[in-house]
C-alpha cells in the first residue's frame, strides 16, 4: 500500500532542467520507474523556462517524451536532504502539499548551476537582476513596453540575454562584456569549429543587429532612489551615465553543488567528480550538466542520456549510440573551458565595492564589516554572511573571490525549508524528529 | 494558452496569467518592493530561479518565492510594501 509522502522508485532524478530530463526519458525508456523532482513548477529548467503552454522549440521533443513517459513529476519540489538507508539512496523534498520521500537504487544529480554576481555599489535596488535571472522572467511573459535596459556582466549568456529583453520590448540602451576585444578574440578559431555558438556568444547574431555591444566596459554603479534609475558604466578611464529602469547583470554560472556535497560526493575543481558514464564518486549516485563544470545545454543533454541510460544499468560505452553521446559531451566541454578562459572576470570588478556594499543580501552584511584577517568561519560567526535563507549561495562565490573564503561544508537541510517539512512523519502521537545520526 | 485571471496584491486587484510565475505578475504590476531586509531596505527579484530568496512574499498565508510560484485565480498576496 502507497504511504503517503512516500515514493519507491528505481531511479530518482534531482532537477528537471535538460540534463535532469534527458535523464529520466532514458531511465524510464529502459523500463524502470523514474521519480524526477524539481523546485520549478514546470520542467525544463532555466534555459527551457517558458509561459504556460509555449515552450521552445529545442525544448518540445524531450519535454512531450517526458510527457509520453511514464515518469512521475514532482513539481515544486525543492530536495533539502539525501542519504543512504537500507542499501538505496533517500532524497526527502518540500512540497506544497507537505514533505516526501523519494527511495531510490540510483540516483542523478541534475542540480544545474546558478548565476554567478559581482556586486558593485547599488546592485540590491529593485530594478537590478541578474542576466539569466532577468531572461527566465522575460521568457515567462515580462514585458518592458519599450522601458530603457542595459545588459552588463561577462559571459555567454548576455547576448541571448539582450536579445530576449529587446523582443520583450526593452530600450535596450548597452551589452556591456567586461572581457576585453583580446579575449572575445581568442574566440575566433572557434567560428570555424561552432559557428552558431561562437556567433552566438560574439553577438553577431540577426536578433542583435545595432545592439551597443561594449567589450570591455562594465557597470560601476547603480543609482536610483527605491527602484533602478541609472547606471554610472566605464571602461576603467572613461564614464558615462546611462538612465535605465532595469540592468540585468550576471557573470556566468557556478555549478549547485551543496546535495551532492552532502550525500559525499567527491567535487574537484569547483566540479562533481565523473566517469566516462557520468558515476560519481559514490556508488549509485549520478551527476549530469553543469554540476559537472559549466558546459552548457548540449554538454547537458548528452550527460543527462549517458547517466539515465548508466543508472537504469543500461549504458554500454561501445554502442554507437554511445559513441556518439561521448563524442557530443566532448565537443561541449570542450567549448565550455575556452569559453570560461576568455570570460575571466577582470581584476577591477573587485574594487567596486564601497564599505557600505553588501556583500550578503540576506543578511545585509558590507563588505566594511569583513576583516579581510579572518577566515570563512569568523566571518560567519562575526557577521552571519552566507547564513541566511539563501545559505551562502549568492554571498558564497562573491566572498571567495574577494577573500578567499571556501565555502566547502554543507549540513541539511540544504534549502531554506519550513520546520513542519523537516519533521519526519510521525505515527500520530506527535512529532518526531529524524534519527539522530541524521540530525 | 494562458488564462486572464485576477489575483490581490496587498488588497489591490491585479491582471495575472494561470500558470504564470507570480514574480512575473507582480513586477508588470510594477511591484517593486516584495521583501523587506533585515535592516529594511527594499528587495526585488534579482536571480527568479529560487536561489536568492530576494522575491519572497507571503500568499495565503505561507512565504513563498514569488519566481517559484504560479499564479492560481483569487490569491491574496501580500508584499511587505
Amino acid at each position: 500500500m502507497a504511504e503517503p509522502g512516500f515514493i519507491r522508485a528505481d531511479v530518482a532524478v534531482a532537477g528537471a532542467g535538460p540534463a535532469g530530463v534527458a535523464a529520466a526519458v532514458a531511465a524510464a525508456g529502459q523500463g524502470r520507474r523514474v521519480c524526477l523532482l524539481d523546485e520549478g513548477f514546470r520542467p525544463g529548467g532555466q534555459i527551457w523556462r517558458h509561459r504556460p503552454g509555449a515552450a521552445p522549440p529545442a525544448a518540445r521533443a524531450l519535454l512531450a517524451a517526458l510527457a509520453a513517459s511514464g515518469v512521475q513529476v514532482l513539481a515544486s519540489a525543492s530536495v533539502f536532504d539525501g542519504w543512504r538507508h537500507d542499501g538505496a539512496w533517500r532524497l526527502a523534498a518540500a512540497t506544497p502539499g507537505g514533505r516526501v520521500e523519494v527511495q531510490a537504487a540510483a540516483l542523478v544529480l541534475a542540480c544545474g548551476a546558478r548565476e554567478q554576481f559581482a556586486p558593485f555599489p547599488g546592485w540590491t535596488l529593485p530594478g537590478v537582476l541578474g542576466a539569466g535571472g532577468g531572461q527566465a522572467l522575460l521568457k515567462e511573459g515580462l514585458e518592458l513596453r519599450g522601458e530603457p535596459a542595459v545588459v552588463a556582466g561577462s559571459g555567454p549568456l548576455l547576448l541571448p540575454a539582450a536579445a530576449t529583453a529587446r523582443k520583450h520590448g526593452a530600450d535596450l540602451r548597452a551589452v556591456l562584456e567586461q572581457a576585453p576585444w583580446r579575449s572575445l578574440l581568442a574566440m575566433a578559431p572557434l567560428l570555424a569549429s561552432r559557428p552558431g555558438k561562437a556567433l552566438q556568444a560574439l553577438g553577431l547574431g540577426w536578433d542583435l543587429l545595432g545592439i551597443p555591444y561594449r567589450p570591455g566596459w562594465w557597470v560601476a554603479e547603480a543609482l536610483g532612489s527605491g527602484r533602478l534609475e541609472q547606471v554610472r558604466i566605464t571602461d576603467g578611464r572613461r564614464e558615462l551615465l546611462l538612465p535605465c529602469r532595469w540592468l540585468f547583470s550576471g557573470f556566468g554560472l557556478v555549478p549547485n553543488l551543496e546535495l551532492g556535497r552532502l550525500l559525499g560526493c567527491a567535487i574537484g575543481a569547483g566540479a562533481l567528480q565523473v566517469d566516462g558514464a557520468q558515476r560519481t564518486s559514490l556508488a549509485g549516485i549520478h551527476a549530469a550538466g553543469e554540476g559537472c563544470g559549466v558546459a552548457g545545454v548540449d554538454a547537458a543533454l548528452a550527460e543527462g542520456r549517458i547517466a539515465g541510460l548508466a543508472a537504469a544499468g543500461a549504458w554500454d560505452a561501445d554502442s554507437p549510440e554511445a559513441r556518439s553521446l561521448v563524442r557530443a559531451r566532448r565537443r561541449a566541454r570542450t567549448m565550455g573551458a575556452r569559453m570560461e578562459a576568455i570570460f575571466a572576470l577582470r581584476p577591477e570588478l573587485l574594487a567596486l565595492p564601497r564599505p557600505g556594499t553588501l556583500a550578503c543580501r540576506c543578511e545585509d552584511v558590507p563588505f566594511g564589516a569583513i576583516d579581510p584577517a579572518w577566515g570563512a568561519r569568523e566571518t560567519k560567526l562575526c557577521t552571519r554572511a552566507g547564513m541566511g535563507p539563501c545559505q551562502g549561495r549568492v554571498c558564497g562565490p562573491i566572498l571567495a573571490r574577494h577573500f578567499g573564503h571556501e565555502a566547502d561544508t554543507v549540513r541539511t537541510p540544504v534549502k531554506a525549508v519550513a520546520l513542519e517539512q523537516l519533521m519526519v512523519p510521525g505515527n500520530g502521537s506527535g512529532p518526531s524528529c529524524p534519527p539522530p545520526d541524521h540530525c | 494558452m494562458s488564462e486572464p485571471c485576477a489575483i490581490s496584491v496587498d488588497g489591490r486587484p491585479v491582471p495575472a496569467a494561470v500558470g504564470e510565475s507570480l514574480a512575473v505578475a507582480l513586477l508588470r504590476a510594477g511591484v517593486t518592493a516584495f521583501r523587506a531586509s533585515r535592516s529594511g531596505q527594499d528587495r526585488a527579484p534579482l536571480c527568479a530561479m529560487g536561489t536568492c530568496y530576494e522575491c519572497l512574499v507571503q500568499v495565503d498565508g505561507r512565504q513563498v518565492r514569488a519566481c517559484l510560484e504560479p499564479v492560481r485565480p483569487g490569491m491574496e498576496v501580500r508584499t511587505h510594501g
